[in-house]
């Protein structure tokens, strides 16, 4: 009898193939990967999750490419599977760079598709850690028809299940395009990188010279571009952010969101929260702070910190419940709203009404960005993506503006008109068309025409103060009902809370139709 | 025997649960309360019934002698079992149940009344002729009086709040000048904690053992003592650590025997009639000198029914009911071997201070026989409105040595998480050399300072151990 | 998987699981090691087994102990010090530590300088007042530290990105 024969050597034999799988590309490559300073497929899945909690799907899978050969490695260089993290079921592959780079090919691709079939069909969120060259040209067009089949899953899960891609090596080529299908891109400083086509291609073409990692790294995507939600700094980093990201998110849509627990009381010591906003409304301030204040355990998670700072979005919860954050940031361009910003909060707020998280809006807006590079980068455009996202949004939305709100920003900003639920104003708000000294200038055009020096200043002066008292506050508008209530800013806290219970079963009816036209 | 009486448990924590246990021995009906402020009370588990006291604060509830007479008219009680502390010691709560013909398990209201006092107890010991700590006899009403009696007596002197206990309202003087800056400092500070500002004046004894007597009496004139125990070992003039018997008296038979006589002499003088303490203070010298008498049940009487193998509970109560405690005679109550207490109190083993926590977890792994008098469970919120104290680890061995053997074992498998506990500080002590050889006397905290060699490195293996065990949870294990 | 432990002194110290091995339906055995200020400070196994509704831990597999039950404690103590317990992940909340270059964040105009050079700065203190977009948008300094280098004026008009001053942190 041979060994294969007997029960013993059987079970021997399973064991042989389990633990060659997990050798990958073989000792030598996996030691370069750690000296790169980046933890091998494998590695990086048993420090994501929960522990001993991963069951590896399709562990012997090999390719049937004749191009090449015999030489097939367990698995085709992806781990995939499913596993808990914080106790919530995932559904995850992990592209191993010691496998021919990681390279892409049919069967690779096949193991891809079959674990986000898995991801869609049982509502489990899916989360993909890219390291890979890119497809194998060995393989031809069957390793693009892989990615193919990637992107079409990635769109049919959009706003199913939450996708989740980690940068953690080369993504390069057409392989970008499944991170960019994805809610969320986590990219790790200095050891990924992500373009469309490389430095050596750009140098021919245009002659710039430029570096993989300040085409395509962390920074250039977290800052210049928007493409990375998250830079982090070293891959452990990473995996922390990841779980924290779920803490915030429901594993599906139509899912009743799970309360984040807390020790964080509602009714506590707000004063803090008083000074925030200066009397002066040329003086800017940290939005942040005021965040902190009305959230559990001052704890935020920001997504695209580095990006169009003038707007913060995030998420966070108030008394248990999770919520998302938009909120200007007037120590930054005083808050405006312009193309990076318009863009980064609307996706954020569809991300939000896609998988019914309640937002909190924080609104304190001078208006649109002026110049030529905005109107001809089509403000125009992409501010009324906001806008859009806003309106079509059927999760319960609150709104406090806690200074200015003026003209049309007024309006994007979750006003009462485009079916916010609850407008709130703290005494500081201003609401108007425009700010004093805009205003004065065009409506007092003719008082002030031929004065001049100390009689001009003056009599601006008591104009602007005229208009102050008119219109730069929220009587107004709580006159006419567009603010359901102005508010003292240490009430925020209770106020959202109690607001985010009555809204918990908000239901609103949309018209049917196949889709919207959102300006793309 | 008597019928089944109800019986209300007007305490909380681990001594509620021990009358109750007692109560529902005898057959008689535990009646428990909770309060607002400790919803989910632990010694309820062993109660009969329960009733709640409205109120969060120990003035709105267990001190609130109007609505506890409501509640014994309104649930018809029988008698009332105050445990320690609280109403334990007060005449008018006492008296007012007597009034109204509820049985009081404790001593009658007049034995309450002269031991309260010192100075007036004190008098009354001198009087059967107990020896007292030299001293004035009775409060000391100036400066002046007070350093002609150090000077009689001889330095060093106490100068003690007639109303004073825990250790508050004294002051130890080595000479004049001292008596001088002190004297209107404890007097202001009597005062303001006891609502009364006599002072007296005593002889300070140096290295002084804390030396107490158990006695028991029925309604029918019988006292009985139980031997003594060392209560020494304390901090800020609180007991963390006792034993039964005397490590100093040792096998001085002849002296415990006085020890024990006087004090049973001297609760045949006031007429006592339930289970009491005779507190003495004994110096090196081996004379001793009454202290004072705590009419109530004590914190440590477990190990003095160790010792016995008496239940002083379940005596307490047949007494207060007038029956029979079934006991022959004072020769008929022996004792063996020797039992070791330790207060597991919630604070921190270095400072000593009480530190409020919730409780995690709890597990014990204890050698045989060892008895964990608490109020412990996961998930119980320890707040500073209550006693820091949350369990009594009490452990016996047929001699000494195997009694600190067997309470080292068990400390080691107290699991307490969540919480910061003394624990710590037990080991050490239970491994101190001074302690092992049974050589302490009261300034043992204060000489050698065993909290100082508390090892607070980081314990990396058991706090690996413990986040492994919430994995393996997790995992399904 | 990292469990984080922080005192009230802000002492961090990492809880790094790096293995799970699970033996049996009985017993796992767990790689733990610690970290504190980059610096791995202790690296130990341990093992856990399942015995009659109990949870016993043991370091070399032989000799065991029992666990009292806890379902993920917000807190852990060491003999007298209580840390806070963060299990899976640090939560990244307040941040903002910008040391070293004060950049424009917009274009603008420098209205005063409110330090010199060699200046010892706090932390929030401000250093320079620079009107933009209609704000008077006070410039401070990201932590504590001394002024290094001041590179503009007041009346200077800025563009976006330019670096106005250098703080050497403390």
């Amino acid at each position: 009898m041979t060994q294969t024969q007997t029960l013993e050597g059987k079970r021997e034999l399973l064991l042989k193939l389990r633990h060659a799988s997990e050798l990958g590309g073989g000792e030598a490559k996996i030691k370069k990967q750690h000296e790169q300073g980046k933890y091998t497929a494998r590695e990086r899945i048993e420090r994501l999750v929960d522990p001993g909690s991963f069951l590896e799907f399709d562990r012997f899978v090999v390719h049937r490419n004749p191009n090449l050969g015999d030489n097939k490695y367990l698995g085709d260089g992806v781990i995939t599977g499913i596993a808990t993290i914080n106790g919530q079921k995932v559904a995850l592959f992990s592209q191993d760079f010691t496998c021919w780079g990681g390279a892409l090919g049919a069967a690779h691709a096949k193991k891809i598709c079959k674990i986000m079939d898995f991801a869609l069909e049982n509502r489990i969120p899916m989360i993909g850690i890219n390291d890979s060259g890119g497809a194998r040209i060995q393989e031809g067009v069957e390793g693009l028809a892989g990615y193919g089949e990637i992107f079409y899953r990635n769109v049919k899960c959009s706003g199913v299940i939450p996708q989740i891609s980690l940068i953690m090596g080369p993504c390069a080529g057409g392989a970008v395009y499944s991170p960019a299908l994805t809610d969320f891109i986590f990219m790790v400083d200095k050891t990924s990188y992500m373009f469309v086509t490389g430095p050596d291609v750009i140098k021919t073409v245009t002659h710039e010279e430029v570096t993989k990692d300040e085409l395509g790294g962390a920074v250039a995507h977290s800052e210049k571009s928007g493409v990375a939600q998250f830079k982090v700094a070293s891959e452990d980093e990473c995996f922390e952010r990841v779980r924290e990201l779920l803490s915030y998110i429901p594993s599906a849509n139509f899912t009743k969101a799970t309360p984040k627990y807390t020790s964080d009381t509602i009714y506590r010591d707000n004063t803090k929260i008083k000074e925030v906003v200066p009397a002066n409304p040329k003086k800017p301030y940290d939005m942040k702070e005021i965040i902190f204040d009305i959230v559990d355990d001052a704890q935020f998670l920001e997504v695209h910190k580095d990006y169009a700072k003038n707007i913060i979005v995030g998420f966070a919860s108030v008394g248990g419940i999770k919520i998302g954050i938009v909120a200007n940031q007037p120590a930054v361009l005083a808050g405006v709203l312009d193309i990076a910003s318009s863009e980064k909060a609307a996706r954020f707020v569809r991300f939000c009404d896609a998988f019914d998280i309640p937002i909190l809006t924080l609104v304190d807006v001078p208006g649109f960005l002026p110049g030529t590079v905005q109107e001809f980068g089509g403000i125009i455009k992409h501010g009324s993506k906001l806008l859009y996202a806003y309106s079509e949004a059927t999760v319960p939305m609150i709104s406090i503006i806690t200074r200015k709100s003026y003209g049309g920003a007024y309006l994007v900003m979750a006003s009462k008109h485009i079916r916010t639920d609850v407008n709130l104003a703290y005494p500081t708000a201003e609401i108007a068309v425009m700010g004093a000294e805009g205003a004065v200038n065009i409506v007092y055009r003719g008082e002030l025409e031929g004065l001049t020096g100390k009689a001009y200043d003056e009599k601006k002066a008591q104009l602007i103060a005229d208009y102050e008292e008119r219109f730069a506050n929220p009587y107004r508008a709580a006159e006419l009902g567009f603010m359901d209530a102005v508010i003292l800013p240490e009430e925020t806290r209770k106020r959202v809370y109690e607001y985010l219970i009555a809204l918990k079963n908000k239901k609103q009816e949309k018209p049917k139709r196949k889709h919207g036209n959102i300006q793309l | 025997m008597s019928t089944q009486k109800r019986i209300l448990i007007i305490n909380r924590g681990e001594i509620a649960a021990r009358v109750a246990k007692a109560c529902r021995e005898l057959g008689h009906v535990a009646v428990g309360v909770w309060t607002d402020n400790e919803v989910q009370a632990k010694h309820l588990e062993v109660c009969d019934e329960w009733v709640r006291l409205p109120g969060s604060t120990n003035q709105e509830t267990y001190l609130n002698i109007p609505n506890i007479l409501e509640v014994c008219k309104k649930y018809k009680i029988d008698g009332v079992h105050p445990g320690y502390g609280f109403l334990s010691e007060n005449t008018e709560f006492s008296q007012a149940l007597v009034d109204n013909g509820i049985t009081w398990i404790g001593p009658h209201p007049e034995a309450v009344r002269v031991m309260g006092d010192k100075a007036v107890s004190k008098e009354f010991a001198l009087k059967v002729g107990m020896p007292v700590v030299p001293g004035s006899t009775g409060a000391v009403p100036t400066v002046e009086e007070a350093i002609k009696i150090a000077e009689k007596i001889k330095y060093p002197i106490l100068l003690k709040a007639v109303a004073g206990g825990g250790g508050r309202g004294m002051r130890v003087c080595n000479n004049e000048a001292e008596v001088r800056a002190n004297f209107e400092v404890v007097q202001r500070e009597a005062k303001s904690a006891f609502k009364n500002g006599d002072l007296l004046v005593e002889k300070y004894i140096v290295n002084p053992h804390h030396i107490e007597v158990q006695i028991l009496a029925d309604k029918k004139g019988n006292v009985f003592h139980f031997f003594e125990r060392e209560c020494s070992i304390q901090r800020r003039h609180q007991k963390i650590i006792e034993e039964a018997p005397s490590p100093f008296i040792g096998n001085d038979e002849e002296l415990r025997q006085r020890v024990c006589n006087s004090a049973v002499k001297l609760a045949k003088a006031i007429n006592y009639d339930s289970a009491g303490t005779v507190e003495l203070i004994m110096g090196e010298d081996k004379e001793f000198y009454f202290l004072e008498m705590n009419t109530r049940i004590q914190v440590e009487h477990p190990i003095t029914e160790e010792i016995t193998g008496i239940d002083l509970i379940v005596c307490m109560i047949q007494s207060a009911f007038g029956d029979d405690l079934g006991i022959p005679g004072q020769e008929w109550i022996k004792r063996t071997g020797h039992a070791i207490e330790c207060r597991i109190c919630a604070e921190d083993p270095i400072t000593m201070l009480p530190a409020p926590g919730v409780v995690t977890g709890c597990e014990t792994n204890f050698p045989q026989g060892t008895r964990f008098d608490n109020c412990l469970y996961k998930g119980l919120v320890v707040t500073p409105d209550f006693d820091p104290m949350v369990g009594k680890l009490v452990v016996k061995g047929i001699i000494r040595d195997v009694a600190v053997r067997k309470m080292r074992a068990a400390l080691d498998g107290l699991l307490v998480e969540g919480l910061k506990t003394n624990i710590p500080l037990h080991k050490v002590i239970m491994n101190e050399e001074n302690f092992i050889k049974g050589h302490y006397s009261t300034n043992y905290i204060s000489t050698v300072k065993p909290q100082e060699r508390v090892d607070t490195s980081m314990n990396y293996v058991d706090i690996y151990k413990k986040l492994a065990g919430i994995e393996a949870r997790r995992m399904g294990l | 998987m990292r469990t984080y432990l922080i005192d009230n002194d802000k002492n961090e110290y990492i809880i790094d699981l790096t293995k799970t091995r699970a033996h049996s339906a009985e017993m796992v055995e767990f790689e733990f090691r610690t970290i504190k200020d980059n610096q791995e400070l202790n690296k130990e196994t341990v093992f856990i087994r399942k015995l009659a509704d109990q949870y016993f831990a043991s370091t070399d597999g032989i000799h065991w102990n029992k666990l009292a039950r806890q379902d993920s404690p917000a807190l852990m103590l060491n003999v007298d010090k209580v840390y806070k317990l963060y299990h899976g992940y640090k939560p990244s909340s307040a941040g903002g530590d910008q040391g070293g270059g004060l950049f424009t964040q917009m274009p603008g105009k420098v209205v005063k300088i409110m330090a010199n050079v060699g200046d010892k700065v706090e932390k929030g203190q401000t250093l320079l007042i620079l009107e933009a977009m209609k704000m008077e948008n006070e410039i401070k300094a990201g932590a504590a530290g001394t002024v290094k280098a001041i590179h503009v004026k007041a009346g200077d008009a800025l563009e976006n990105g330019i670096l106005m001053m250098e703080v050497e942190p403390a």
